[in-house]
């Protein structure tokens, strides 16, 4: 194949790689912007996602587009509920001091993780598409279901974007971010919006597994490179701001994407790795961000 | 914080402690102990920076396995003596924390940790990157001629366990005073006033980048020490020890020993390498065991066991 | 003798000047006061001279040197000790080691550090809460302890930004005995609202308003001053 069609090929895949980034990454953007609080075990939710997904799939042996669509819907439910508990007992107590949540975080990552080790088991296991059809380009064919997580993507990211600036659930979760105790003084129940706001965001990263796991497969380890690039994403866009994180997902998702099928991923993930760190250290706002205190 | 010679009494009642153990312990248990005082360098290391500076760093990883690299490497490619590879390995660290020090401290709370996260990757995946020398998570084993060395004009044969069990506990003593000098005088005062409101001591006439940038390069010194002696201890080097794990376990150590304690990590780190030593004989999800107690800790207990103790019992515990 | 001089001293927040072109001096010796409503620009002045905020324009020399781009840590070392408006010291810590923290860096250099704590301890009067912990202690006596804490390093210049606010009569009558203490080996500047210390303590007034110096003189000439009192007396 001429360099034009792989550059294309690449970007396809870049694109796959962006659009579950732009979801995951929005989950954690959206804990952090609201609730102050980093979720180290963000990565961990995704996981589950995954593998909840090959659980529920499991159901319907004979019928992978139901058993998918169960997944994608039951998949997240489920997540959100995990992580809603999480925020009820555990961060809650802890009330919210940014250093003890990244430790408690750090603990329920071993937690969820091992746990999902000792029940799943270590292997990595298959997960079905729900349907086969090839688009055929004039260069090479490419999986149909592929454009589907793209389109599905962009579908769930205008959704995200119409609740948070359109609805009042939405209004309620910007006033809280923007100023806690004013939203309190004005009857928003901020424990509510926290625990809503941490389940949806953990809600996000499974629907991103559940639409990557029958691309990749699911394995109780999954978590630790999605939850690495989500970190990245959201510095980089700005801590907070819903606008950066997607633009700083696509970029990201892109280069990585296209660094690794030119180059080698080890270099693509030192890149932004080595980005992350020096925009949090010389432009702590980053793209898009308002300048506020980590 | 009162010097005096209770708490200096009581740190080298652990030393003797420690000394005489190896007189009495199996085999097995030989070789964890001289594992676990190397690991207890490293938390060490780590809490002069976390429990006594007050700042958390998620990527101490990286100066844990500078001194591990720049010893193993040098003896691996380019043979040199193992004294000489312990020094350049602690060098590394030094260089590296300092360097490191001078970025990231620009930044406080939660985007230091991040960044020293992301630094401590870059670390990782440069080894891996580098696979030709480094043979990344594989790893490299030390060759024989790096098994014993002369020193004085004594040879030290570190295939003999009590040789290793010895030159272990030299290394966590000398960590042990360096930590409590430091921490008992005006730099240790000038470090928890950081530590406890960072504006005020500013005004009281600190350079508090400084000190805080000395505090950090002191940590990743005595951290890569701990890597050094271990790669060169145990014959081994492997990008596995530079992962984020490595980074969390000093935490876990200094957390449930108590942060803001010289023999806190110490403790810390003898009784959380035996609940996983037990936990990983029941199953292989041992670290299951660690994410337990990190919670437990956070929840109920944040001063650890020797905090707790000195708030409420022993107020002269350094 | 002129110990501290700022010329032209201005702090804008993009439109907002908080402190607008202001020439402030204080001699060597002096107690001075600076009055005024709120929002006139007192604690950002202030902040200025110390250090904690960078000026937009203006220099400011303090015994001869200029410090206008000197870190605020240093001038603390050259003698300019500043106590905060919103009580800043270190609640986990004792008394007594929060005014050791600051011992260290005492320009007193002929005593050793437990003296110089037990000294300032002693002059503050709060001696019997020295292992007492600050975040316990009533907010008269944390008031106390920034002042103390102020006095160990033996300051040339003592600042100090509404240190009576939420005293009682007679916290504020023993804190008045402390600085006619502490001025006769320091210059003092202290901002305050409450004009019986003021009148009691300043042997200078300055007045400022919107940023600007309104007026500056005696206590006597400041309270017949017809601007001022239109501005702020009120009575």
């Amino acid at each position: 194949m001429d360099f034009g069609p792989y550059l294309f090929l690449a970007t396809l895949e870049g694109l796959v790689q962006a659009a579950v980034l732009c979801l995951t990454a929005l989950g954690l953007s959206l804990v952090f912007g609201v609730m102050r609080v980093v979720n180290v075990a963000h990565g961990e939710f995704y996981m589950l996602g995954a593998v909840l997904a090959w659980w529920i799939t499991g159901w319907f042996a004979g019928n992978p587009a139901i058993g998918f669509f169960a997944a994608i819907i039951i998949g997240p439910l489920l997540v959100g509920l995990i992580a809603y508990l999480c925020e009820r007992f555990i961060l809650r107590r802890v009330e919210y001091d940014p250093e003890a949540t990244i430790v408690a975080t750090i603990g329920i990552l071993y937690i969820l993780q091992q746990t999902t080790l000792l029940t799943f088991g270590p292997d990595a296991r298959p997960v079905d598409t729900p349907f086969y059809f090839r688009v055929e380009f004039p260069w090479f064919g490419y999986s149909g279901y592929k454009l589907l997580v793209i389109g599905a993507a962009v579908l769930l990211l205008l959704l995200a974007w119409f609740v948070i600036t359109r609805t009042r659930l939405g209004l309620i979760m910007r006033a809280t971010q923007f100023d806690r105790e004013t939203a309190q003084n004005f009857g928003i129940s901020v424990d509510k919006v926290y625990a809503t706001v941490f389940a949806v965001g953990a809600g996000f990263a499974a629907v991103a597994a559940v639409l990557i796991v029958p691309i990749q497969q699911a394995h109780y380890l999954m978590g630790g490179d999605p939850l690495l690039l989500s970190f990245i994403v959201v510095i980089i866009g700005g801590l907070g701001s819903i606008r950066g994180t997607l633009v700083a997902a696509l970029l990201i998702g892109l280069s990585d994407g296209i660094i690794s099928v030119f180059f080698s991923p080890t270099l693509a993930k030192m890149v932004s790795t080595m980005l992350v760190a020096l925009v949090l250290v010389f432009r702590p706002q980053g793209l898009f961000g308002v300048r506020s205190r980590i | 914080m009162q010097p005096g010679y209770k708490s200096l009494l009581l740190h080298a009642l652990v030393v003797i402690g420690l000394f005489l153990l190896q007189f009495v312990l199996p085999e097995y248990h030989h070789l964890s102990v001289a594992r676990i005082m190397l690991l207890a360098v490293f938390a060490m290391g780590f809490n002069l920076l976390f429990g006594y500076t007050g700042l958390l760093s998620l990527g101490h990883a990286m100066f844990f396995a500078a001194g591990m690299y720049g010893a193993g490497l040098s003896v691996y490619h380019f043979d040199w003596s193992v004294p000489l590879s312990f020094i350049f390995g602690v060098g590394c660290g030094a260089m590296l924390s300092f360097v490191v020090g001078l970025i990231a401290l620009r930044t406080t709370g939660v985007a230091f940790m991040i960044v020293t996260l992301m630094f401590s990757q870059v670390a990782y995946l440069i080894i891996v990157y580098f696979t030709t020398y480094t043979r990344g998570d594989e790893g490299l084993v030390m060759p024989q001629a790096a098994r014993s060395f002369i020193l004085l004009g004594r040879e030290f044969l570190l295939t003999d366990a009590a040789t290793r069990y010895n030159l272990s506990l030299i290394l966590l003593t000398i960590t042990m005073v360096v930590v409590l000098l430091l921490v008992r005088g005006k730099f240790g005062r000038s470090l928890i006033a950081v530590r406890e409101n960072e504006p005020r001591t500013r005004m009281l006439g600190y350079n508090t980048f400084a000190i805080k940038l000395r505090a950090l390069t002191v940590s990743g010194t005595l951290s890569a020490g701990s890597g050094a002696a271990y790669a060169l201890m145990f014959a081994y080097i492997g990008s596995s020890f530079a992962t984020i794990q490595y980074s969390i376990d000093p935490l876990l150590y200094s957390l449930l020993g108590g942060a803001g304690t010289v023999l806190g990590p110490v403790l810390g780190t003898f009784l959380m390498f035996y609940l996983i030593d037990i936990a990983s004989e029941y199953t292989t999800a041992y670290l299951l065991v660690a994410g337990v107690v990190l919670v437990m800790l956070v929840l109920f207990f944040p001063k650890g066991l020797l905090g707790t103790v000195r708030e409420r019992w022993l107020r002269w515990l350094p | 003798m002129s110990l501290l001089s700022a010329k032209g001293l201005s702090k804008h927040y993009g439109g907002l000047k908080a402190v607008d072109e202001v020439d402030f001096e204080l001699q060597k010796g002096e107690v001075r006061a600076i009055i005024g409503p709120n929002g006139a620009g007192k604690t950002t002045l202030v902040s200025l001279l110390c250090g904690r905020l960078e000026v937009t324009a203006g220099t400011i020399t303090f015994e001869d040197h200029d410090i206008t781009l000197t870190p605020a840590y240093q001038r603390a070392r050259r003698g300019i000790a500043y106590t905060f408006q919103i009580t800043s010291i270190y609640p986990r810590l004792s008394v007594r080691e929060n005014v050791a923290i600051a011992a260290q860096n005492s320009l007193d250099h002929s005593s050793t550090v437990n003296q110089l704590v037990s000294n300032a301890l002693q002059t503050a009067g709060i001696s019997d809460l020295a292992d007492e912990i600050a975040g316990a202690l009533a907010y008269g006596h944390q008031r106390v302890l920034e002042v103390a804490m102020g006095l160990v390093m033996a300051p040339r210049l003592l600042i100090l930004d509404e240190p009576t606010q939420g005293l009682s009569d007679s916290e504020i009558n023993q804190f008045c005995e402390l600085v006619r203490d502490v001025s006769r080996t320091a210059t003092v500047l202290l901002i305050e609202h409450n004009m019986q210390v003021v009148m009691s303590l300043a042997e200078r007034i300055t007045v400022m308003d919107h940023g600007q110096i309104l007026a500056e003189g005696s206590p006597q000439q400041i309270q017949n001053n017809p601007a001022v009192q239109a501005a702020y007396l009120g009575t």
